[in-house]
């Protein structure tokens, strides 16, 4: 095999198979016109040496090949969105079911000493190899689709938009008339099983005819209850007024953030307090029997992760709230010299 | 003043890149094959790369705009001839239409304004 043989084998190797042979065929048929222009300016013979310097100028097989192949994605552009939307959605269960089923461990564990760290442990183990292997299964179906999905498919197609969708977009300081009617409804509630009928937060059962019931609220919440009461009924205060009002302004935005910060400092005080959940073994027998013990466990752990998924969630809103009120854009009368 | 210049030439590339198009078309209105094409073109002025000017023929013969045949020539040497189709020569009376449109705006904008 001579030496430009050996060339154009290797720039088939990087070569659409489809046409490999023709463009290697053209790629001869130019190299040979070089060959003979160059021996002819040159006076030098048409040999191996000449060649080389040929080849050499007319690049190495990999950026030649380069030139005849279209640009190939792993997953490209078309399908790139979908794919950053399923690796978020994906990755939010996985955090959250990580975080239930730690918390499910930690609880059983007593939240405490050997079996605690070992759960701590097991959990951050698990998420990060369920990381991995979940975003490489994405990575692995988006792959194939990107190769196997016909084109044209998944394009975007462009919106016609006009001066008039202008009215349509929310207005950030708009208030939706089923907000605050949910948050009375279900702060209300609240705020009268806690006072009211707090026996009813536990659980119950019939048993030979009899109602069982197991209450679950320990005296250290009943400590925190003025305050909850006082959070709770704000809480109901402001919401009506943003129903009367039907947007926010600058006093009413402060004055629920000031809430949600009193909520999370009562949160985490709750947190570091005693147990919120008190179960008695006894009563537990009678209604779940040879489960009990196991299941008190389990439950003597759910009011932390309530409060720290609460507490997570409120601090991220806070963090929102804080973020919009300094980022809002004053109106343009404001900065046009009068 | 060193990345002054790569921007510059950056943007040379791209306008050249721009009419490569145009300038294959015109030649082609005879039977040439790639070698006679890229010295003939190199020979009116413009320099390209066969790395570029094969790949363009292909995409000019695949979008209709060219037809290509193999020949055996003199010396025994198979060579792809190429030449403009029907639908090439209305696309070059169009982009050449085109073209004297946007040089005589570039004309009046450089002239007038720099």
């Amino acid at each position: 095999m001579n030496l430009l043989d050996k060339y154009l084998l290797e720039v088939g190797k990087y070569l659409p198979r489809k046409h490999s042979q023709d463009i290697q065929a053209e790629i001869r048929s130019t190299l040979e016109d070089m060959l003979d222009d160059r021996s002819r300016m040159s006076g030098k013979p048409v040999d191996d040496t000449l060649l080389s310097e040929v080849l050499q100028e007319y690049g190495a097989p990999a950026k030649v090949a380069e030139s005849y192949n279209r640009p190939r994605y792993l997953i490209g552009p078309r399908l790139y969105p979908f794919f950053e939307m399923v690796v978020k959605i994906v990755l939010t269960v996985l955090v959250v079911v990580s975080l239930v089923g730690f918390g499910i461990n930690a609880a059983r564990s007593g939240g405490a000493g050997p079996e605690f760290l070992a759960s701590l442990g097991s959990f951050f183990a698990q998420f990060f190899t369920g990381l991995i292997s979940a975003f490489g299964n994405i990575v692995l179906v988006f792959a194939i689709l990107e190769r196997v999905l016909p084109a044209g498919s998944f394009e975007e197609k462009e919106k016609t938009w006009t001066p008039a969708d202008l009215d349509a977009e929310p207005d950030p300081a708009e208030v939706k008339r089923s907000e605050p009617v949910f948050a009375i409804i279900f702060t209300a509630i609240g705020l009268v099983l806690f006072n009211l009928y707090p026996d009813l937060v536990g659980f119950s059962t019939i048993k030979e005819g009899v109602w069982i019931s197991v209450p679950a609220l320990s005296q250290a919440f009943f400590h925190y209850l003025p305050w909850i009461n006082l959070l709770g009924i704000s809480t109901i205060l402001l919401e009506m007024y943003l129903l009367v009002k039907g947007s926010w302004q600058m006093t009413t935005r402060l004055a629920g953030l000031a809430l949600d910060i009193g909520g999370i400092v009562l949160a985490v005080i709750m947190l570091a307090g005693p147990s919120l959940v008190n179960l008695e073994t006894a009563r537990m027998a009678e209604v779940f029997g040879e489960s009990a013990d196991v299941l008190t466990k389990l439950l003597n752990g759910v009011p932390y992760l309530v409060l720290v998924v609460l507490i997570t969630i409120q601090s991220i809103e806070v963090a929102q709230a804080i973020w919009r009120m300094v980022k809002t854009p004053k109106p343009l009368g404001g900065f046009l010299p009068r | 003043m060193e990345n002054n210049n790569d921007h510059v030439q950056n943007i040379v590339l791209e306008l050249r890149r721009g009419i490569l198009a145009i300038a294959v078309l015109s030649q082609l209105q005879e039977e040439q094959y790639g070698y006679s094409l890229l010295k003939s073109l190199s020979d009116k002025g413009l320099e390209i790369d066969q790395g570029t000017l094969y790949p363009l023929l292909r995409r000019l013969e695949t979008q209709g705009l060219l037809n290509s045949t193999w020949r055996i020539t003199d010396e025994a040497r198979p060579r792809r001839y190429y030449i403009i189709s029907i639908r090439g020569r209305d696309a070059l009376v169009q982009l050449s239409r085109e073209w004297a449109a946007i040089t005589a705006t570039m004309e009046k904008m450089i002239v007038e304004d720099v």
